[in-house]
């Protein structure tokens, strides 16, 4: 079977589960915003939206430290931990216009990947132990700490969305955004087919992903482990699952 | 001659001063009384915001007590958030106030009838558990979110 030019000329960079994970917390961290910004609009007086959010959030961030270890080889973190001088001569190299290109992330963008994943765990975590300042919605984990604490929990819960992970965020899509228009690498467009261009510069980090077998099946498996290691404990804790 | 124009520069920059002064005061009094009444707001809430979590049993009482509260000290608000009390005396009250008074001020009209209404509904503890969520989220939560300063 002949294979398609377009796919002679690009390589597989993200499997299907990466982006998918990639997608999913995109609309739920912007779900959990809206949800909570306009509760009263929206009729959801006890933050139910809200809460379910971040406790998916987590399950699919532990998920993708799971499949940071099992995934396809472009996910794995060994194969994107680099040190910080490599992260400090990607930079110059970009101060001085010259192309590096990766097939996975390149050395600068996974320190901000793995920011962007911390962050989000912690703000989702946080949550867990929040009550809303008028007392009408709870996190499933509040009676675990005192009022002192969950004081603070909520206060961080609302100093790390907007001064942390907002401007982490707009890093983030302001450099995709700028790699595509200025380098012209779609970076974007890669986290949604999957692909990137193999041309003009060879990638140094590797010409192809390595997927794991059945990799739908084992991202599967590992969404179960991972719903199962969240809502297990918090279940069993506080008798609900949010 | 030097000690005359000292006492002239003295005279001259006090009176700058109170007449600065005065173009800025802010009605202190104003402030306190408000958030004597917030406060007042937020006591009353305690009880029923802890039934409301699970935390306290049911008490029609207590309830009651915090709905008379908010009608009570609704209607008294707006007047305190007057234009010569925006500052001071660690108000978190926000400038969007003053930029949307009518709005801001319908809100307490709004928090006096729902509150009236709900007297009449949060009776038993399944109309409460329904009811009260409703009317903090509606009235106070949508309010701070806009016009208070977060914690």
């Amino acid at each position: 079977m002949a294979i398609a030019p377009e796919r002679r000329q690009s390589a597989v960079a993200w499997d299907l589960p990466t982006r998918l994970f990639h997608w999913t917390l995109v609309a739920l961290v912007l779900s959990a915003w809206v949800s909570f910004q306009y509760a009263e609009h929206l009729g959801d007086h006890r933050l139910r939206w809200h809460r379910a959010n971040g406790v998916a959030i987590i399950v699919i961030l532990l998920w993708r430290v799971m499949w940071g270890f099992a995934g396809t080889s472009t996910s794995r973190f060994a194969r994107f931990l680099y040190s910080p001088v490599a992260a400090a001569r990607y930079a110059a190299s970009l101060v001085s216009g010259r192309t590096r290109r990766f097939l996975g992330h390149n050395p600068l963008g996974a320190y901000v990947v793995l920011a962007l994943l911390a962050i989000a765990f912690t703000q989702a975590t946080l949550g867990l132990f929040t009550v809303e300042h008028n007392d009408i919605a709870a996190g499933p984990l509040y009676r675990l700490v005192t009022e002192e604490a969950t004081k603070l929990a909520s206060r961080w819960h609302r100093v790390l969305f907007f001064y942390v992970l907002l401007p982490a965020v707009a890093l983030h899509v302001t450099a995709n955004v700028l790699y595509g228009v200025v380098k012209r690498e779609p970076l974007i467009t890669a986290m949604v087919t999957g692909r990137k261009p193999n041309e003009p510069v060879a990638f140094e980090d590797a010409q192809s992903a390595d997927q794991p077998p059945r990799p739908l099946a084992r991202a599967a498996l590992l969404l179960t482990i991972s719903a199962g290691l969240v809502l297990g404990p918090i279940y069993a804790v506080s008798g609900r699952f949010y | 001659m030097l000690v005359r124009i000292a006492l002239i520069v003295v005279v001259a920059a006090s009176a700058a001063t109170g007449l600065a002064s005065t173009s800025t005061a802010q009605n202190i009094d104003a402030i306190k009384a408000r958030k004597e009444i917030l406060k007042g707001f937020g006591a009353a809430a305690k009880d029923p915001g802890a039934m409301a979590k699970g935390d306290a049993p049911f008490d029609a009482a207590k309830v009651k007590a915090a709905l008379i509260a908010f009608q009570a000290g609704a209607p008294k608000l707006p007047p305190l958030f007057s234009p010569d009390a925006k500052t001071g005396g660690d108000t978190e009250a926000l400038p969007a106030i003053w930029d949307n008074k009518t709005d801001f001020e319908a809100r307490f009209i709004k928090l006096a009838s729902a509150a009236k209404a709900a007297g009449d509904t949060m009776t038993d503890e399944f109309a409460f558990m329904d009811a009260w969520p409703k009317l903090i989220s509606e009235n106070c939560s949508s309010c701070h979110k806009v016009y208070r300063k977060p914690n």
